[in-house]
């Protein structure tokens, strides 16, 4: 559990720093820090509460931030690193809080594989992400249009996936 | 809002912007959480199917002592899945100690133990089924299933012991027990004089009259000691119900009732009991261990109730009772009752109304300003009324304070008869 939660500190400090690379030249370097600093005490600060709205509200901001720098055209590799870096912090915070409100046989285990499973989306994530990088596409509106509609039904298809259930996280 | 549509939200959004900017950057920033719904899906965790087996020990108990709880879940299917067992224990039962969820990842065959002490309020109950969830790969959601693992907790009422309930009915039992009957015999107290007969001990001889009457002999009789019949009758009516801070009234009469039957059972008496409430619950008398068991589980299952038939004491089936056997009513009693009463007392039956003060039990947080300490003086003085009313016609009223613990409060009141008992002449 000690090493799941510093890994999510770690994340999100990655997710502050990447964000803060991305918004350099728009802010002072010193409110960048400072702002960073406080989110990252308000995240710390999350990492000890048993709900799991603060972590939604904190990869809310971040993603929210990430599209703002994204269309003042900032970076945008780093904009990618620090959600994938929120995405891995907000991650390991629910599945904390999901080992801590029960019971956990071969805790171990179910660790190391979770974050084996994690490791995979964010190199798959990165792989993706830098072949898209190199990638030079023209689109039309029509084949943009196209292929949206394609990956939204695909998404409904994942999010409607007889998952019906979240996980208790407060069973004790 | 769940996990997952959260993700996707986002996903959505990402992607709905980069269609309206034609940006490519805002696609590369919805990957991580494509990538990472679509590991999440990879897992065919809704394939298994569970059984489950309950183990409770004991399965019956007191208030407040502890119940041992065993869940063994076995998995069924192909591969392996993270899954969250989760036991929701019955209304009235609480966790004492353990948890009553765990998470644990399961291969085909493998079994689960889930272990737990809870303890609660009285009552019977059924464990509802198990709730067992199966997670994803990144346990973003699950597929969950109920599996029947039924069981049943029976809580019985917490009964302080009470030594010895001193009852008199003028109907006893042909059985020897502790109650002195109206017949002449073997016995402890003096009951008359008589012919010897042969086969009398001689140290029955009363010598003082064998010396005043020479020309014949005379034995000492005592009185026989016998069992009795009692019927317990415990008030369940809604109105005699009343809640402070959380704590209900009606225990308390329930735990009196409990007492008072184990008392009297010791005793080898024969006991029955009456629930009358919004329905008729009742145990045919009986004598022993069994027939505490009985009525011991009659109580756990109490409650109150309204019925507009049994609204009021004068419906009570009077043709239970045999005549002259001995009533005890456990009841906060109303004003209303008390003719009910003196109809049974003026019918020979002997009667024990014990009465729980709900007065004090109301008052005890009040805090009372002086209006309300005259509405408090007079509702204890319209009691004392109806009691007075009462003794008068011969009911023996024991009125309980509440906040007093059951064994030190009624202890001595019930060990004695009433004084009146003995002016009355009604001892045998």
């Amino acid at each position: 559990m000690k090493g799941l939660r510093l890994f999510a500190a770690l994340a999100f400090g990655g997710s502050l720093l990447f964000l803060g690379l991305g918004f350099i030249g728009v802010l002072p370097w010193r409110y960048l820090a400072l702002i960073g600093l406080v989110s990252y005490l308000v995240f710390l600060l999350a990492l000890r509460s048993r709900r799991n709205l603060p972590g939604d509200l904190i990869l809310t901001g971040i993603v929210g931030l990430t599209l703002l720098a994204a269309w003042l055209g900032h970076e945008a590799l780093w904009l990618f690193l620090a959600n994938l870096c929120a995405l891995s912090a907000w991650d390991a915070r629910r599945f904390i809080n999901l080992l801590a409100a029960q019971d956990v046989l071969q805790e171990g285990n179910i660790v190391r594989l979770h974050m084996q499973r994690l490791g995979s989306v964010a190199v798959v994530s990165a792989v993706l992400a830098v072949f898209a990088m190199h990638l030079k596409l023209q689109l039309n509106l029509w084949i943009g249009l196209i292929l949206g509609v394609v990956l939204s039904l695909g998404l409904k298809h994942i999010s409607g996936l007889a998952m019906g259930t979240s996980p208790h996280h407060r069973g004790r | 809002m769940p996990a997952r549509s959260l993700l996707v939200v986002f996903t959505y959004i990402l992607i709905l912007v980069g269609l309206v900017t034609l940006n490519g950057t805002f696609f590369m920033l919805a990957l991580p959480f494509i990538v990472y719904l679509v590991v999440g899906t990879l897992d065919g965790s809704h394939a298994h199917t569970y059984t489950a087996r309950r183990r409770v020990h004991p399965y019956r108990n007191r208030v407040g002592e502890p119940i041992a709880v065993q869940v063994e879940v076995t998995c069924q299917g192909e591969g392996q899945c993270l899954v969250q067992v989760r036991d929701d224990l019955p209304q009235g039962l609480s966790l004492v100690q353990g948890s009553a969820s765990i998470l644990s990842r399961l291969r085909c065959g493998e079994q689960v133990l889930l272990e737990y002490q809870a303890s609660g309020k009285r009552g019977v109950m059924d464990f509802p089924p198990l709730e067992i969830i199966a997670l994803d790969a990144l346990a973003l959601s699950g597929h969950t299933t109920h599996v029947p693992a039924p069981a049943q907790v029976v809580v019985l009422p917490y009964a302080p012991k009470v030594r010895h309930v001193a009852i008199r009915p003028r109907r006893t039992q042909v059985y020897a027990g502790n109650i002195p009957s109206r017949v002449g015999g073997r016995g402890v107290e003096f009951y008359g004089v008589r012919h010897y007969q042969a086969g009398d001990a001689l140290r029955h001889l009363n010598w003082r009259l064998n010396a005043r009457h020479p020309e014949a002999l005379f034995t000492n009789e005592y009185v026989r000691e016998r069992v009795a019949e009692v019927w317990l009758i415990l008030d369940a009516r809604l109105r005699s119900e009343m809640y402070r801070s959380g704590e209900s009234f009606f225990e308390f009469s329930v735990m009196a009732a409990a007492s008072l039957a184990q008392a009297i059972l010791t005793e080898g008496n024969r006991v029955g009991l009456l629930v009358y409430g919004g329905f008729l619950d009742w145990v045919y008398p009986g004598y022993g261990k069994v027939q505490e068991e009985h009525i011991a589980r009659t109580l756990a299952r109490a409650r109150t109730g309204e019925s507009l038939v049994f609204a009021h004491l004068e419906h009570l089936p009077t043709r239970l009772f045999p005549l002259h056997s001995q009533i005890i009513l456990v009841s906060p009693l109303h004003p209303e009752d008390a003719s009910l009463l003196i109809r049974l007392r003026a019918r020979g039956y002997n009667l024990i109304v014990l009465s729980p003060d709900p007065i004090a039990f109301e008052a005890r947080e009040m805090r009372l300003e002086e209006d309300g300490d005259w509405a408090l003086r007079a509702a204890q003085l319209e009691r004392r009324l109806l009691f007075a009313k009462l003794r008068q016609a011969g009911v023996q009223v024991l009125n309980w304070d509440v906040s007093i613990p059951f064994e030190a409060g009624m202890h001595r009141v019930l060990m004695r008869l009433p004084p009146w008992h003995f002016l009355q002449g009604v001892r045998a």
